[in-house]
Formats: structure tokens, sequence, C-alpha cells
């Protein structure tokens, strides 16, 4: 065999060699980039998870917001007689007390303002507003709230609905007690004094079966081992009394009771 | 008469030499594809082994944040139970090595951790790593509206190993 041919080959052989191993080398250290494959995919769906837990940090940032709304119409209720905080269930439809969303967007601005400072997201404060459909809280943001993917790479727009299921049905329970406060009014209409005359109804236990009472001042406060207190006096100069019930940490409602014919108050 | 020219050696040896290149060649290209698809394989189904898993552990925090409530072995006790249930319902077949890998540090002050591996086979070889952060409203009530509240921090480590 010509050796001149054979040297050809093997040179030929070793430049493919190293061609090949240059290839080699150059691919493998981006075959290991693959493993990044998917990073921007799995980033974006990824991102309806943190929306969710989102969402679900806003309802119970709502639902805290709530109670801390009521807790602080209640009192105002008990500072301010002319005011009947929340709701009026017992007019119909249902009344809904028209600076309930500044008051909300109060208490819940700060728990906004947290979540901005830890997860970075693009959250405006005083931005819900505050419906009621049927028997339910409807919170909607008005504007938008801005996430940004992971890896900075995109941002996610969000308009929250929030709904406190059966919250306007929370204040249910009180009717009852609506109902039992109109008998003590009405078993002390007409007598010389209302006021005592409840505050006996109260203290036999006819009507509440379990409390603890105060009176001062014309109002009679009664506090149920449940425990809800019971706030009652008569608005000056009309034939109403107003009825003021709140537990110490959820929700206020306010009846305002009409007697036929009222007796007056001692003062 | 006819003249039979033998065939020249350096040719046959430069055709040979050419052809055995060739197959080289053609070999190493057929296993870079081979390889580059099973990584790319690899990866998407890591990926998604990822994406599935926290899928689960979100739906199950946003159903009941409370299980990240309550002090470390509590909460490793409610994640793993979970977990599991959750990761049978959904694949039909037990998780492996939950709960012994779940290791929670609660704190009062400052985020809370929690790592876990999640190994979802046997033999479960591409893992990856991700952080996901729960923010949870802290009940209290609030007298300096202005401020921000301290909500609880906690930042889950995850580890998911799957094939």
């Amino acid at each position: 065999m010509n050796k001149k041919g054979l040297d050809y080959a093997a040179l030929l052989l070793l430049v493919v060699i190293i061609g090949l191993v240059i290839i080699f080398v150059q691919v493998q250290s981006k075959l290991d980039k693959v493993s990044n494959l998917g990073v921007n995919q799995e980033n974006i769906l990824r991102v309806n998870n943190d929306v969710k837990l989102f969402e679900r940090y806003l309802k119970d940032a709502s639902e805290i917001a709530m109670g801390n709304v009521l807790v602080e119409f209640s009192e105002i209720g008990r500072t301010k007689e002319e005011a009947c905080p929340l709701i009026k269930k017992d007019s119909s439809p249902v009344i809904l007390e028209p600076h309930l969303t500044t008051f909300f967007n109060q208490h819940i601005n700060p728990y906004l303002m947290n979540h901005a400072i830890i997860s970075k997201y693009d959250i405006p404060v005083n931005n819900f507003k505050i419906g009621i459909e049927g028997n339910d809280f409807v919170i909607s943001a008005v504007k938008p709230i801005t996430m940004k993917l992971a890896g900075e790479k995109g941002e996610v727009s969000v308009r929250p609905i929030i709904i406190l299921p059966n919250y306007v049905d929370r204040f249910g329970e009180y009717d009852e007690y609506l109902e039992r406060a109109r008998n003590v009014l009405r078993n002390c209409d007409g007598n010389e004094n209302p006021f005592e005359c409840s505050k006996s109804h109260l203290k036999n236990g006819a009507v509440w079966e379990s409390y603890d009472y105060q009176a001062s001042g014309g109002r009679i406060q009664g506090i149920t081992t449940k425990p809800i207190e019971i706030d009652m006096y008569k608005v000056p100069n009309t034939n109403n009394y107003k009825i003021t019930f709140h537990t110490l940490y959820q929700s206020t409602v306010c009846y305002q009771v009409t007697l036929n014919s009222p007796a007056q108050p001692s003062t | 008469m006819t003249n039979k020219k033998a065939a020249d050696p350096r040719a046959i040896v430069l055709i040979f030499s050419a052809l055995a290149m060739a197959l080289a060649i053609i070999i190493f290209y057929i296993w870079l594809g081979i390889s580059g698809v099973e990584k790319q394989q690899s990866s998407i189904n890591g990926r998604v082994g990822l994406i599935f898993f926290d899928n689960l552990l979100t739906d199950a925090i946003v159903e009941n944040p409370s299980i990240l409530r309550g002090t470390a072995g509590t909460v490793q006790t409610n994640l793993a139970k979970l977990i599991s249930s959750r990761y049978v319902q959904s694949k039909g077949a037990p998780i492996i090595g939950v709960p012994d890998d779940i290791k929670c540090q609660m704190l009062n002050t400052g985020p809370s951790v929690c790592s876990m591996t999640i190994r979802t086979t046997a033999d479960a070889s591409n893992c990856f790593t991700y952080l996901r952060q729960v923010i949870l409203p802290e009940s209290r009530f609030v007298t300096a509206k202005s401020e921000p509240l301290p909500s609880k921090i906690i930042n889950m480590n995850v580890r998911v190993c799957s094939e």
C-alpha cells in the first residue's frame, strides 16, 4: 500500500477527531445549560400560585380589617348616640354605612403596605370598595395590583375581588336579641322609668339568661356571657330607642326601635 | 487487449477514511441528538414535577393557611400529612421521603423557614429547588393605621426530585 495515502488518511482522521472533540466539548457545555430549559415557563406557571396566595392573604386581611372596622364602629356607637353604625338590617333593603369603605381601607392599608415591602409587589393603598350582594360583602380592587415574575422577566396585573360570604347573615344572631330587647321595651312601655324597668328585666334573667350589666347616665349596658354587649338608650327628642349589640372583637349591629307610647326615661 | 488498470490504493484508503469519518460524524451527531433530547426531556419533566408540587402545596395552604401556624413540630406534621394525602389523591401513589424530609424552624420574630425534599419516585434523579414564600396576616386590632403590620413570613425551601 502506498505510504503517502496512509499518511494522508491518518492526517485526515486526526483532524476529524480533533474537530469532533472540539465540537463535543462545546456542545457538552451547552447541554449542561439545558437544565435551565423551562425556567421562564415555570416562572409563568408559578405566578398563578403567587396570585392564589396573595388573594388568600387579601381575604384573611379583609376579615381582620373588617373586624377592626366593626370594633371601631362599635366604639363610635358608644360615643355618638346619633351613630347607627354599619348596617341597618331592620330595614329593607339592607343599608350599608356609607363610610364603611373609607374605614375598611384605613384598616387594610397597613396589611397591603406590609405585603408590598415583603413581596415587592406594587400594591396601591385606598384601593378597595365595598358592596353588598345578597348576604355577602363584596370587596373589589379599583386599581390593578402588579406582581413581578420570578427572575424579573415580566409582570402580572391582577384586580382581585374578595367575597366575605354570609357576612351580612352574621348579624342574624342579633335578630334574636333584637326581639328580646323589643320585649323588654314592650314590657316597660308606659312605665315611669323604662330604664329601671328594663334593668330589672335584664336582672331577673327573664330576657337574657346570663349576663352582667351596668347602668350609667340613662344608658343600660348589658354584657352577656357570649360575650355580647348591649347598649340601649333613648335618642334625645325622639320616640326612638336605640339598641346596639356588639361582640368584643367581631361584629356590631345597630337597631333602632320605636315604642308606640314611650315613657320619658329618667336622666 | 484490455488494459485493466489496478485500483489506486491511495484512493481506496481515502474513500474508506472518508467513509469512516462520515460514519464517526454521523454516530456523534446521533448521540448528540439523543443526549440533547434526553437532557431536555429530563429538565422538562423536572420542571413539571416542580410545578405540580408547587400547585399541590399552594392549594393546601390557600385552603387552610392555619397549617402553617403553630410550633415547628405541628407545622411539620401538618405539612407531611397534607402533602402525603393530597399526593396520593392526585397521583394514586404514595410520595417518597415524607414526612422525614420536612424540617421547620418557626420563629416569633423574623421569617420562619421550612425546608423539604420531595421525591416522587425512588430513583428520582432530577432535582430542582425553589423558594415558595408564604405571607400570613397577623390578626390584631390596629390603632396606628399608617404603620405596616408585621405579617408572618414562612420561607419554604422546596427541593423536588422526580424522574
